[in-house]
């Protein structure tokens, strides 16, 4: 019965560090998806003139999920309109959602910030703001890239070693 | 005393090595540390029964 357990338990941790180990591929894939509807947004600002409600909807329909779900929901709450703030709203719909997200906590607070210019400014700096996150979308993709390999091994390593330790411990 | 417990020190402190060196390798020394003293606290926690032992024999041994 040790043995099955033990066996059990190294198995779960090896699943749960290759689980982790891939955690920075999904979370690049959403940065990724951000990217296409951000500039797809930026595309809706610059060349059609669309307000918010209308570039997200235009948006959310040529992405795909979880960032798609942020937009329709942010559009279809604007589209209500109850009188609430934009960035109030937009927040809101970050906070709700980020659980389906692989978005890391520097990446919420950076959507969060980019929610503060919703409207309340000019296309001019909607698009200035648009630039900026796709900025930080690229750094931090380039950054994810470089360290992958790495940080796959290691979290690899650990989840074998942590099983190895837990059952050490239980004997 | 049990001789497992030596072979039990010896595979956390192996384990405990690998772990600090895959995480130094991967920048992450405040995590290679914690690592390291979570192992010294795991092993002490089961010596330190041996050591309270090795106390009082020595006590007794001098009639202190």
């Amino acid at each position: 019965m040790k043995a099955i357990g033990a066996v059990i338990i190294i198995t779960v941790c090896c699943l749960y560090g290759i689980y982790k180990s891939y955690g920075t591929s999904y979370r690049k894939n959403d940065l990724k998806e951000l990217k296409t509807a951000l500039m797809i947004l930026r595309a809706e600002t610059e060349y059609m003139n669309s307000s918010i409600y209308e570039s997200c909807l235009a948006a959310c329909g040529r992405v795909k999920r979880p960032v798609s779900d942020i937009l329709r929901i942010f559009a279809q709450r604007i589209g209500e309109k109850r009188g609430e703030e934009p960035e109030r709203i937009w927040n809101e719909v970050i906070e709700e959602k980020m659980e389906d997200t692989y978005f890391a906590g520097e990446d919420i607070s950076a959507l969060k910030s980019m929610g503060k210019i919703f409207g309340y400014s000019d296309d001019s700096i909607q698009k200035k703001n648009i630039d900026m996150m796709i900025e930080y979308i690229n750094e931090k993709c380039m950054q994810i890239e470089s360290e992958s390999e790495k940080n796959k091994r290691m979290y690899r390593s650990i989840g074998i070693l942590s099983g190895m330790m837990i059952v050490l411990v239980l004997l | 005393m049990d001789i497992t417990i030596v072979f039990r020190i010896a595979a956390v402190g192996i384990l405990v090595a690998v772990l600090n060196q895959v995480l130094i390798r991967a920048g992450r020394e405040e995590q290679a540390m914690m690592t390291t003293l979570a192992g010294l606290v795991v092993v002490l926690f089961w010596i330190i029964q041996y050591i309270s032992e090795l106390f009082d024999t020595v006590q007794t041994l001098f009639k202190l």
